[in-house]
């Protein structure tokens, strides 16, 4: 990656401009041509470094104000099938598999949205009995002390 | 907060993903059936209200070639302020959260290699009232995309 790969992306990351012409504002802070910009990040959207290029909701006053995290006790044969089949719902938005220990003994995680706590309650729960899970619990967040957006390719050599 | 039918439809359209060619609110504008000009003004608008959080991109990490954790800790309430503070410190920390758990705080670490990520946890963990550190990162993506409906009405039960 480029100097100006990097500062690219440094531009980017810090957000789109809300104008007709976008990418040509963005071309102009990074010193390169529109057509640069277009190509770079059509390629790195192919190539799945840029994941998407979009609008991020805040949740909280969009209408699905609550969230927990889900964490659900499964084997690890089943991981796979079973992250699968819960990210496919609407009312989730990350799901990871991580390490089970056995002071933490869950495989799988859900972050699950709802319009009131409740609904995330009953729409946890619902997973589980869909799933036949039984060693499962939510955690609701009490206090954000630190949400921040991506922070790669900070170090500026260019 | 009053959304109608075309700023719900926009907010569908956005999610999804902004085009990567010149004129991209045209697009947008012509399927929610307006003019570019009300696009960008609504857009704009949803930004200003703060529907909208950010309008940019999200970068995948390993991709990018960082490696990337979460940690689970147990630190004690006294000294919890001044712990936060500490973690949040460093700009590798991107999420922070208290959650209602014997594992109170939960963070994510996006660093650019595991040297450094050992680093921040012998720190933390070295730190008055920390009682535990979990480090549990990801080994399966299934998802990671927040993108919310609005078009469908009451989707989300």
């Amino acid at each position: 990656m480029t100097d100006t790969d990097k500062k690219l992306l440094r531009i980017l990351q810090k957000g789109i401009p809300i104008s007709a012409k976008p990418w040509k504002t963005v071309a102009e802070q990074a010193g390169i041509t529109e057509s640069d910009v277009l190509e770079k990040v059509a390629s790195w959207l192919d190539e799945g470094l840029i994941r998407k290029i979009g609008a991020f909701v805040n949740h909280r006053i969009s209408g699905y104000p609550a969230n927990g995290m889900a964490v659900f006790d499964i084997p690890k044969e089943q991981a796979a099938e079973t992250g699968n089949r819960i990210a496919q719902r609407e009312t989730v938005s990350h799901c990871y598999e991580r390490p089970w220990l056995p002071r933490w003994p869950y495989r799988l995680y859900a972050m699950v949205h709802g319009k009131t706590r409740d609904a995330v309650i009953a729409e946890v729960n619902n997973i589980a009995r869909n799933e036949g899970i039984t060693g499962y619990r939510i955690l609701f967040s009490t206090r954000e002390f630190k949400k921040s957006g991506s922070r790669l390719f900070m170090e500026d050599n260019s | 907060m009053g959304l109608d039918t075309i700023d719900k439809k926009i907010l569908d359209l956005i999610q999804s993903g902004i085009p990567v060619e010149p004129r991209p609110f045209r697009t947008i504008a012509e399927r929610a059936g307006i003019t570019e000009n009300e696009a960008v003004a609504r857009v704009q608008q949803l930004n200003d209200e703060g529907v909208i959080r950010r309008l940019g991109i999200s970068v995948s990490p390993a991709k990018a070639g960082y490696t990337t954790t979460l940690v689970a800790a147990n630190i004690h309430g006294e000294s919890l302020e001044k712990v936060i503070e500490r973690i949040n410190s460093y700009p590798q920390i991107t999420h922070n959260y208290e959650r209602d758990d014997d594992l109170n705080v939960w963070f994510t670490i996006i660093a650019q290699d595991r040297f450094e990520i050992e680093n921040i946890l012998s720190d933390i963990s070295s730190q008055d009232g920390v009682r535990e550190l979990l480090e549990l990162p990801a080994l399966t993506f299934f998802k990671l995309d927040v993108r919310f409906s609005y078009s469908d009405g009451d989707d989300n039960q």
